[in-house]
């Protein structure tokens, strides 16, 4: 094993050993079920911040918005910013009405506004499969990054980062993890923000220019290993050394590409000498002029894609089980306010940071876009601008400890919301159960992300917020502000919403999508599947409304009311003696 | 929680202790026409008495502390009004008068722990006046709402119009600002303190109207 694997695998390693131990000083004051769920609502906005960005900033997305930076360019610019005003929905429509619900839980919320059991029900249903479905590219982009570092076999990445989520989840809770997954997120900051900036101290020194008629250039003679099928693109004709399938036809020896498109089966080896421009994936921006500016890529629907990018960024984040759960942690919707204005300035400033690597990365590591692993760009930044040297070594190690954290803390911050829910609506309720719940919320998604074939983040982890979108999002919109919402109107919602969402997922993944409109608004569902579940929601509860709640107006009030007039009530008092700690 | 035991001024109507019941009187929440709208009719254009009885019974709430000890020194002041001490003290087990003391002043023992009592006797005082009750309670989240569809408005005329302007306008990524390129400085870099100078403004104007709503309400 090389230096620099090394010196990532001890960051993973140390990574992994801080977050357990962190995750046992919260065990030691854990005791009350309210604990485990919600913190006891203790947590304040800065701390509460610091997690929420921690689980938020998942690896699956910052790994993938940088990958995307390096392929597209400008066009790839709206999914962080996508992201990032997902927060700013939450703020205006969720987060201090949420905090007042006194709820624990996303189906405890529809429950406490519907009072449906069979609601319930159907919200418990689509929280553990938005959580599985977002935690599978979590694991998976674990495995992805070990082996990337490393050369160990994926699912050494996978099931290491399943047991420290199980140990710092299982002792404390949503107590525990609040320390850790505020730890991570400082950790994840400085480690990418510290190689960002030397990497950008290098190519302000540099004569290096991003405004170039052709496509970026190999800065070094290098072999690429295609792992899998790609088909690029050359703005002029280029002349490498390959061995194994191109064009159709089993090649090994040199070869010239003319200008034009190219497919390449995986396994391949390809050789381009220094200077050699990069071929690039079909359908993204060839050169680096092209790149710069929006609207350049030859995909069609381009503009549709970006809507739905951003309605799904927009309305998805507040349908995120594991942070609407965090937002029940404030000690009051005043703070639950704030919480979110930090999340916005952290988050806003980490972006910032991923679109800086994301872009330098085009000019140190173009050779990923010919392996079609731009998800990579992150890792292998580092060394590829700083040569084989001990700093470089040492700044990959450091962003692999962050790449570490990313995933640790989106996976226990999906884990303990999955849990909280099994915990009280599947299970009994007694506190020996959270350890449960806790196992079969890590076990179900280990065992999907070692089956399953991994998928680019940029695919996996926008159709996730898709199926956020359109179920919860609805869901809590017209729950919070809407009194003539029904129990009747808001299950069908969900079901048309979740069901067109879910197929979409289900069909892009599965089957082979047709070009042009139905391909993107199969990959990119938002733009239809929210509107439809809006729609439905409020059509059905028309034809219901006979079945309005009673107390709606009461629970209305206490949504809206500040908390100085006493009107808030906690939903974990208000249940059954043997469910209390 | 019991309902106030009597003395109540007729025109109130109490209602189910518990505030969930038809009240006997008219255009309770869920007598009368049932809009969904949650800006719903406003309530009896003659309920300016309500105004009056309410501010007078919150009057009686007020404290610097939030609320939490209710000093009702301006009960007594207030002549041929039957019995104010049935309306300050809905749960003797919280809330003791003391007959021997002439002024009538109220003494509200509430510890930090019994706060759902609390709460539940101030739901019965806003909920019970329900045509006031509904007015403050609609206006506070029409207001809310309003705030909350201004901001996104704002948020989303202005990200909303930039893939139109890029895609109608290609020169515009060419326009180079301060050493970057414009869709790199807007969405790169601009578009996160927009964002959180949105947030923020959407937060003071939320909490102002949270302000006013208290100050009604107990006032």
């Amino acid at each position: 094993m090389s230096p620099p694997a090394i010196i990532a695998l001890v960051a993973f390693a140390l990574v992994g050993l801080a977050s357990t131990v962190i995750g046992s000083i919260g065990v030691r004051i854990a005791r009350s079920t309210s604990d485990f769920l919600v913190a006891s609502r203790t947590v304040g906005p800065t701390v509460n911040a610091s997690a929420i960005s921690g689980e938020y900033l998942s690896a699956a997305s910052f790994l993938g918005i940088a990958g995307l930076i390096l392929r597209e360019g400008a066009d790839a610019l709206w999914y962080p910013v996508a992201f990032c005003t997902g927060y700013l929905a939450l703020l205006l429509f969720a987060a201090a009405p949420l905090r007042r619900s006194g709820a624990y839980t996303v189906p405890d919320f529809a429950d406490a506004r519907l009072g449906s059991p069979k609601l319930r029900r159907v919200c418990t249903l689509f929280v553990l499969l938005i959580g599985w479905l977002y935690l599978l590219p979590q694991l998976q982009g674990a495995g992805l990054s070990l082996t990337t570092l490393t050369q160990l076999p994926a699912g050494v990445g996978v099931a290491g980062a399943g047991v420290v989520v199980l140990l710092t989840v299982i002792g404390g809770g949503m107590r525990s993890i609040t320390f850790v997954q505020a730890f991570q997120f400082w950790l994840k900051l400085t480690a990418l923000a510290v190689p960002a900036l030397v990497v950008l101290g290098l190519f302000l020194s540099d004569s290096r220019t991003f405004d170039r008629p052709t496509a970026p250039q190999f800065p070094a003679a290098t072999k690429v290993d295609v792992r899998t099928d790609v088909i690029l693109q050359v703005p002029a004709p280029v002349t490498l050394t390959a061995a194994g399938v191109v064009d159709g036809r089993r090649v090994d020896g040199p070869v010239r590409w003319e200008a034009g498109t190219h497919v390449v089966a995986a396994h391949a080896e390809l050789r381009f000498e220094a200077g050699t421009s990069v071929p690039t994936p079909a359908g993204t921006p060839a050169t680096d002029r092209d790149w710069l500016v929006p609207m350049s890529g030859s995909a069609p629907d381009q503009l549709l894609e970006i809507y739905s990018i951003l309605i799904a960024g927009f309305l998805g984040t507040m349908g995120l089980p594991h942070v609407l759960v965090r937002f029940y942690t404030n000690p009051d919707g005043r703070a639950a306010r704030r919480t979110t204005i930090v999340v916005l300035a952290m988050i806003g400033g980490f972006y910032l940071v991923v679109t800086l690597v994301g872009a330098l990365s085009r000019l140190y590591t173009p050779q990923l876009l010919v392996r079609g692993q731009t998800d990579a760009a992150v890792l292998l930044l580092p060394t590829a601008a700083l040569g084989g040297g001990w700093a470089g070594w040492l700044l990959g190690g450091l962003v692999a400890a962050g790449v570490a954290a990313a995933f640790l803390a989106t996976s226990s911050g999906l884990v303990v919301s999955l849990a909280g829910v099994l915990f009280t609506d599947v299970l009994t309720g007694r506190l020996r159960d959270f350890r449960v719940a806790a196992v079969i919320s890590s076990v179900v998604p280990i065992a999907l992300a070692l089956t399953v074939d991994r998928l680019d983040f940029s695919l996996t982890v926008p159709l996730v917020f898709a199926v956020a979108a359109s179920t919860f999002c609805p869901l809590l919109v017209l729950g919070i502000w809407w009194r003539g919402l029904t129990a009747v109107g808001a299950v069908a919602g969900l079901l048309v919403g979740g069901g067109l969402s879910v197929v979409s997922v289900a069909v892009s993944l599965s089957a082979v999508v047709p070009a042009g409109l139905l391909g993107v608004l199969l990959y990119r569902p938002a733009a239809v599947t929210v509107p439809a579940a809006f729609l439905t929601m409020i059509v059905v509860s028309r034809l219901t409304r006979s079945q309005i709640p009673a107390d709606v107006d009461r629970t209305m009030l206490q949504l809206h009311a500040p908390e100085r007039l006493g009107l808030s009530l906690d939903r974990l008092d208000a249940r059954p003696a043997r469910f209390r700690g | 929680m019991s309902a106030p035991a009597g003395g109540v001024p007729p025109p109130v109507s109490p209602g189910r202790p518990d505030g969930t019941g038809p009240p006997a009187g008219e255009g309770g929440p869920e007598g009368g026409a049932l809009g969904d709208d949650p800006a719903r009719g406003a309530p009896d254009p003659d309920a300016s008495w309500l105004w009056a009885e309410l501010n007078r019974r919150m009057a009686a709430n007020r404290s610097p502390g939030g609320g939490r000890h209710a000093r009702a020194e301006d009960v007594d002041h207030r002549g041929g009004e039957p019995a104010p001490a049935d309306l300050q003290c809905a749960d003797d087990e919280y809330c003791l008068t003391d007959p021997e003391t002439e002024s009538g002043r109220i003494r509200v023992v509430l510890s930090e722990r019994k706060r759902v009592a609390h709460s539940v006797r101030t739901v019965v005082d806003v909920t019970e006046l329900t045509p006031v009750g509904d007015l403050l309670r609609t206006n506070l989240i029409g207001n809310q709402l309003g705030v909350a569809v201004r901001v996104a408005a704002v948020a989303a005329l202005s990200l909303g119009v930039l893939p139109v302007l890029f895609a109608l306008f290609p020169q515009l990524g060419l326009v180079e600002v301060l050493g970057l390129r414009l869709p790199w400085l807007l969405l790169g870099v601009l578009v996160y303190p927009f964002l959180l100078g949105l947030g923020w403004w959407h937060v003071r104007s939320a909490e102002k109207i949270e302000q006013e709503f208290a100050d009604v309400v107990q006032s």
